[in-house]
């Protein structure tokens, strides 16, 4: 195994972890009740939020 | 801690990336930069698996006590989460209470002030055929024109023969448009249903009581209404000679010489129009007047001379001829098809530089009338003290509209939009949750207010977030 390689993994990994993590987090917090409320109706649930976030940083930044 | 929803995007995009070689790596002493170093560990060489190479930073600490160490991370980003949407939360507010009603009314008044659908002058000009009703070519029409060839010096049309009390008797037109010859008066009632009611009245109150009748003044005066006007006219005055009103400013026989005045200058209008029908016919004349913006045309010539193969008759023809001044217009086919080509080539070149230098106005308009508006919007909101410093907006102002695109009407919302956001709102972030709250209705207009809203605060936060991460080639 390419240990580089493996190290590169790791290192992005714990970057964009961060991210997602804290911006899911501000948009909990923006959005307020009307997140919660998505979340009720399923429209919006946690996984999808992650994904809507990482699918815009990953076109944004051209990953 | 990370929820598994975040380690399984994390860890797929860590892998996609990592396998072309690229490194993302958070901006240097960002917030986010001290986030990562508390939760990311110098990789332990005993692993091997990319897949537990993925997670592995979440297990470790390089604070010793692992709990210690995940209560920092937890507490930092809940804490940077926090301070982050307290900003986001102030900009969207500002975004939607503030900028968003500003452009709003910006845009409208400036919709008010400029029209981009320009009426360009060369769209007023146009052909228009006069086609003489059947009537015409009757023997009736035929004979009533030679029979006033000579009525041109009938005295003046009285005013006052027929009174309003008394037009009511006399204003049943299918009625009175009778001649006693059923032939013609199928003819004559086929004419006045192409007339509304109106209209009728109108002509009726004109010449019967207002004594307005025009005499033909040679070929410019034969519009279409108005060369039928003249067979109703004759009709209905010889039809009143039968008649007497109750109500007159004329005694019964000023009425009838009145009338007869009518019948004669009507009579010879008709003879007139028929001698111009005729030279129209043995002279192949098609432009009957170059009346401004109208050109008035024989029907039949015209329709016959566009349909003459290979000639390029067409009605540019005609409307370049419409540029020339006084008797170097041409009347005939014959002269228009000679210089067919050439007038349409000045015509074409007419429309060009006319509607260019008519949109170039409108753009120097637009420009000016913008910066108006705005400025306006900046004195209103300095005395308001929402406007720190009055010269930096004016410089932003003047920037702006130096850089606005020449043809910025067609399409003036994004442009209005970022000189707005970049007067009021500098050193904000507003615009880019505005932009963001755009891009998403673009995308889908079905989305309602709420949605486009939560969708912007998504772009918003994450786009701001993408500016704290550098790309980079195999670096670490």
């Amino acid at each position: 195994m390419d240990v580089n390689k493996i190290r590169l993994i790791e290192h992005n990994t714990a970057v964009v972890a961060n991210v997602l993590n804290v911006v899911t987090l501000a948009i909990g917090q923006v959005a307020g009740k009307q997140v919660q409320r998505k979340l009720d109706e399923e429209t919006v649930s946690d996984e999808a939020l992650t994904s809507l976030v990482a699918a815009r940083l990953k076109n944004t930044l051209k990953l | 801690m990370f929820n598994p929803s975040v380690l399984a995007e994390a860890q797929a995009l860590a892998t996609s990336t990592a396998e072309r070689g690229i490194a993302i790596n958070s901006v240097q002493e960002s917030f986010l930069d001290n986030l990562v170093n508390l939760s990311h560990n110098s990789l332990d060489t005993q692993v091997t698996s990319m897949d537990e190479a993925g997670t592995r930073f979440e297990r470790s600490s390089s604070y010793g006590d692992p709990e210690l160490a995940c209560a920092t991370h937890t507490a930092f980003t809940d804490e940077s989460a926090l301070a982050v949407a307290e900003i986001a939360s102030r900009n969207i507010l500002v975004a939607r209470t503030d900028a968003l009603p500003l452009i709003g009314q910006v845009m409208e008044q400036f919709e008010q002030i400029i029209n981009p659908d320009i009426p360009y002058a060369y769209r007023k000009r146009s052909v228009v055929p006069v086609a003489f009703h059947p009537l015409w070519s009757s023997e009736y029409v035929l004979g009533v024109g030679d029979t006033y060839a000579d009525g041109g010096d009938a005295g003046q049309v009285p005013a006052g023969l027929i009174l309003s009390a008394d037009e009511e008797q006399f204003t049943n037109f299918l009625e009175l448009t009778k001649t006693g010859l059923p032939a013609v008066d199928a003819q004559l009632a086929n004419l006045l249903s192409g007339y509304e009611d109106e209209d009728l009245r109108r002509l009726f109150k004109d010449v019967f009581s207002g004594g307005h009748l025009q005499v033909v003044r040679g070929p410019y005066s034969l519009t279409e209404g108005w060369v039928n006007d003249q067979i109703l006219i004759h009709v209905w005055a010889r039809a009143l000679a039968d008649k007497s009103p109750s109500k007159s400013s004329h005694n019964l026989a000023s009425y009838r010489t009145g009338l007869a005045t009518i019948v004669e200058r009507s009579g010879n209008n008709i003879w007139h129009i028929n001698k111009i029908r005729s030279n129209c016919a043995e002279g192949g004349v098609i432009v009957l007047a170059y009346a401004g913006d109208t050109i008035h045309v024989h029907s039949d010539i015209y329709t016959e001379w566009l349909k003459q193969e290979g000639a390029g008759n067409c009605p540019e023809v005609v409307l370049g001829a419409s540029l020339l001044t006084g008797q170097l217009r041409p009347a005939t086919g014959a002269e228009l098809t000679a210089s067919g080509e050439a007038l349409v080539g000045k015509w074409n070149d007419y429309v060009s530089v006319s509607s260019r230098t008519e949109q170039e106005n409108l753009n120097a308009q637009a420009r000016i009338e913008l910066f108006r508006l705005i400025r306006t919007h900046v004195d209103k909101r300095l005395a308001e003290g929402l406007v720190p410093v009055y010269e930096d907006a004016m410089a932003v102002l003047n920037d702006s509209i130096e850089r606005l695109k020449t043809n910025f009407i067609k399409d003036p919302y994004e442009p209005i939009r970022d000189i707005i956001l970049d007067v009021f709102y500098a050193g904000t972030e507003v615009k880019m949750f505005v932009m963001a709250m755009d891009e998403i209705e673009e995308d889908d207009d079905d989305l309602e207010e709420e949605e486009i809203a939560f969708l912007a605060v998504v772009n918003y936060l994450t786009d701001w977030a993408a500016c704290l991460l550098v790309k980079k080639s195999g670096q670490l």
